[in-house]
């Protein structure tokens, strides 16, 4: 077995971390262009012939005075884990700033390699970097990279191997005399502790507790070098900021940063200023104060219209295909399980999930494109001051949208947000913003029920309806739970960047096969149950008597309606029709029969197993209908009104287990955990009553 | 004078951050420190967002609520240039010397 290097990847947000491991290796990180993409650590293996190169994707931070959650994922894995490299990736575009974290890194002491990403964006403007004397001057290995074009990507496996083998360069970086002397004398006094023997770590902690790091303040705290250990810190920020003018030590040391920094960039950055560049151009028209919002509602509603129109076609050819081979296999089986199992319980279900694929994966497209080209965070700039009126903070527009998508991603998201209040909150109304998973219901009842014209508009209307009720109960949540001002809204603007073609395509080739892979196997096997549930038990003597009459009579309407009545029948004698009609009294106010009571039920599992319950119990529920499409089942089978208030009821209810499983898991308070499982659906009932009623009366 | 008074199109140098901590840090990691030429490209309708361009590079968006709490020095088109062009020809900066083992 190869010796494993362990590799950390550090770097601010939004410099194409997740982009160059996907570019080193075959993994399919999810990348965007704004900040807060990758909001937990993950791993990617690189195998070469001597080592294995194990890679941990960091969430981005700016400094190592982390301030949201996700920078303490960071933070804590940097401080805290066992690794041999530290891989730090910066955008060349603004090293400056970058180097920031940079100067902090190298604090650490540790082995460490600095990848100059997006290289390819400063010889596009004729500009350059002096890698070697950045090199000469960091005492590091540099590395010019593009992600994008993977220009200097063969290189990196190479310095990490090269600089694991190599010993520990010495510290090049040092402070103005003043604050590098208080340095010397805090190390010394940590340095009597037997935790920090090490000079260099003893360094290290004397930087942190300067700076005023938090976390490495607890650790001091609980040591016996403590009481020493703080008197000299005390005294060390009287003086020094008496000394140098400033208000705090972290001031200083973040200036002498910016000095460095800056003059590492002098030294080795080549780029002329660029006059009014196209990015400009394309800001002044999509964040243009009066234009800004509309053209926003306009993308999404064009996305809408488009995930229905152009999602239709393929659509209706999967669900004929479906339908043909369930028609066909009925035909050529022999009557039996086998037959029955198939055609009328595993075909039908997967029909029902699997022809929803293309809109699916149009819905996923569009929102790649927003989060690639660097839309996501101008709509995040546009909608801040809108969020707020309603207590939400402008950065929680990047969950809210991501919770298009899915919830789960959407839950982890909102931990770029740093105030708890804000974040529980934006979880608690992301469940309003329906996510992919929802939308085969939404495309089944509007094709159901809704001329072919006016489809797009009402998934929008939907999609919209959802997101003001997440409004309305965001501000009333803030109002009565959550008294406060939401966190101030700062956030970085990424430039404009044509969507990487490779990670758009690999990224909706991983969402189809997750989402084929979960038809075939979560999908079908609920749908095997389901019709077990509903075919079982067989009522030997309500068929034999009812085989008797079909027998003798000879009119063949007659007789389908004989064997209609038969399966109805048979259906609602079985386990699932027990069960059905033990829940169907809590749904019946909303007009639902007890076969849409249980596919609503059975959605808590995963919304696309509302449609494939309902393709398996009304396929079960009637003999003569394998040749139709399930929209035509459920056309003659739900009323107008039923329909809205299933929509309805999708709209708000939970979200799927594995949605729950992780807010319970972002959310550790029991109450908030308790309060989250029953308001939706409350909620969703309750909204779906009344507009039950209100279609009613109106004499709908 | 301060941030949120600027004008679109207008620039300045940030003088000083008069705001708390944790969230004057933030902004100094995201590039709003002393000495930074900042630029107002939009505001939103409301005039609650402003969109800055950080010394002709990077840029970010915050509150007016937080603007106010900036304090600045307009300059004009051709002393931003000036600017830079101290830092740059000098090797100086605002900010104390600093040492770079060669």
């Amino acid at each position: 077995m190869n010796k494993q290097i362990k590799v950390a990847i550090v770097g601010q947000p939004n410099v194409g971390k997740s982009s160059l491991i996907n570019a080193m290796s075959n993994a399919k990180l999810h990348v965007g262009n704004f900040t807060g993409v990758t909001v937990e650590k993950k791993e990617v293996f690189v195998k070469s012939d001597l080592f294995d190169i194990k890679m941990t994707d960091l969430p981005g931070i700016y400094a190592l005075n982390a301030y949201t959650p996700e920078e303490t994922v960071a933070k804590n894995f940097l401080l805290n884990e066992q690794y041999d490299i530290i891989l730090n990736v910066v955008d060349a575009n603004v090293l400056s700033r970058n180097l920031m974290l940079t100067l902090q890194l190298l604090d650490m002491h540790k082995k460490m390699i600095l990848v100059v990403n997006m290289i390819d964006e400063i010889e596009a403007k004729k500009g350059s970097i002096d890698a070697k004397k950045l090199s000469i001057l960091l005492g590091i290995p540099v590395i010019l990279t593009s992600a994008k074009t993977s220009q200097g990507i063969d290189e990196i496996n190479k310095t990490i191997i090269q600089t694991y083998r190599a010993k520990q360069n010495d510290n090049k970086i040092y402070y103005t005399q003043k604050v590098e002397e208080r340095i010397k004398e805090l190390t010394k006094v940590l340095q009597k502790s037997p935790h920090f023997k090490d000079k260099d770590y003893a360094r290290f902690i004397a930087i942190r507790l300067i700076d005023k790091d938090e976390n490495v303040y607890k650790i001091i705290h609980d040591l016996p070098i403590f009481i020493e250990a703080h008197n000299v810190l005390e005294k060390i920020y009287s003086s020094l900021t008496a000394e140098l003018d400033e208000d705090s030590t972290v001031d200083i040391l973040s200036n002498e940063r910016v000095a460095i920094a800056h003059n590492l960039h002098i030294e080795t950055v080549n780029i002329k200023e660029e006059s009014k560049n196209l990015n400009e151009k394309i800001d002044n028209l999509l964040i243009h104060p009066i234009l800004g919002l509309p053209i926003f509602l306009f993308f999404m509603w064009a996305l809408f219209q488009l995930t229905f129109v152009l999602g239709n076609y393929p659509m209706n050819i999967i669900g004929d295909i479906f339908t043909y081979t369930a028609t066909t296999l009925a035909d050529i089986l022999p009557n039996g399980t086998v037959n029955s199992a198939l055609t009328q319980g595993i075909i039908p279900a997967i029909s029902a999930v699997v022809m929803f694929l293309p809109n699916i994966l149009i819905l996923f497209f569009g929102l790649n494109l927003l989060e690639q080209t660097g839309y996501m965070s101008r709509a995040a700039y546009l909608m801040d001051g809108f969020l707020k009126r309603f207590g939400l903070q402008g950065k929680a527009f990047v969950p809210l949208v991501s919770g298009f998508g899915c919830t789960v991603p959407a839950y982890m998201a909102a931990r770029t947000l740093k105030n708890p209040k804000d974040r529980i909150i934006t979880m608690l109304v992301l469940g309003f913003m329906s996510c992919g998973a929802r939308l085969p219901v939404y495309i089944l009842l509007i094709g159901a029920f809704f001329p072919t014209h006016d489809a797009g508009n009402v998934l929008f209307a939907i999609y919209i309806s959802g997101a003001i009720l997440g409004l309305i109960f965001a501000k009333i949540l803030r109002v009565v739970l959550f008294k406060g001002e939401p966190e101030p809204f700062v956030m970085e603007m990424p430039p404009y960047r044509l969507p990487s073609y490779k990670a758009l395509y690999m990224d909706l080739w991983y969402k189809t096969k997750m989402f084929l892979k979960k038809a075939g196997t979560f999908i079908a096997l609920a749908a095997l149950g389901i019709w077990f549930l509903s075919t079982y038990p067989h009522n030997s003597a309500l068929e034999k008597s009812y085989e008797i009459k079909i027998q003798h009579t000879k009119n063949i309407q007659i007789k389908k309606q004989l064997q209609n009545e038969l399966s109805a029948k048979s259906l609602e004698e079985s386990y699932m029709g027990h069960i059905g009609k033990f829940i169907e009294p809590v749904f019946k106010p909303l007009g639902f029969d007890w076969r849409m009571s249980v596919s609503v039920i059975a959605g808590l599992a995963a919304k696309e197993v509302v449609v494939s319950t309902m393709a398996t119990l009304y396929s079960v529920g009637n003999a003569s209908n394998t040749s139709k499409g399930l929209i035509q089942k459920v056309r003659e089978n739900v009323s107008f009104n039923s329909a809205i208030a299933l929509l309805i009821i999708i709209m708000i209810y939970s979200p799927c287990v594995a949605a729950m499983s992780t807010f319970y898991a972002e959310i550790p308070q029991w109450a908030w955990r308790a309060f989250y499982t029953i308001y939706p659906n409350v909620v969703a009932w309750l909204f779906a009553y009344g507009v039950y009623r209100l279609l009613s009366a109106v004499g709908h | 004078m301060k941030l949120s008074q600027l004008t679109i199109g207008a620039n300045a140098i940030i003088q000083s951050v008069d705001l708390q901590e944790p969230l004057k840090y933030r902004f100094m990691e995201i590039g709003l420190r002393v000495g930074t030429v900042v630029q107002i490209c939009s505001k939103t309708l409301t005039s609650d967002n402003l969109y800055l361009k950080l010394d002709n590079s990077s840029c970010i968006s915050i509150n007016k609520d937080e603007a106010a709490h900036i304090k600045i020095l307009p300059i004009d088109q051709r002393d931003q240039w000036a600017h830079y062009g101290k830092i740059s020809d000098s090797h100086d900066c605002v900010y104390p010397n600093c040492i770079i083992e060669k």
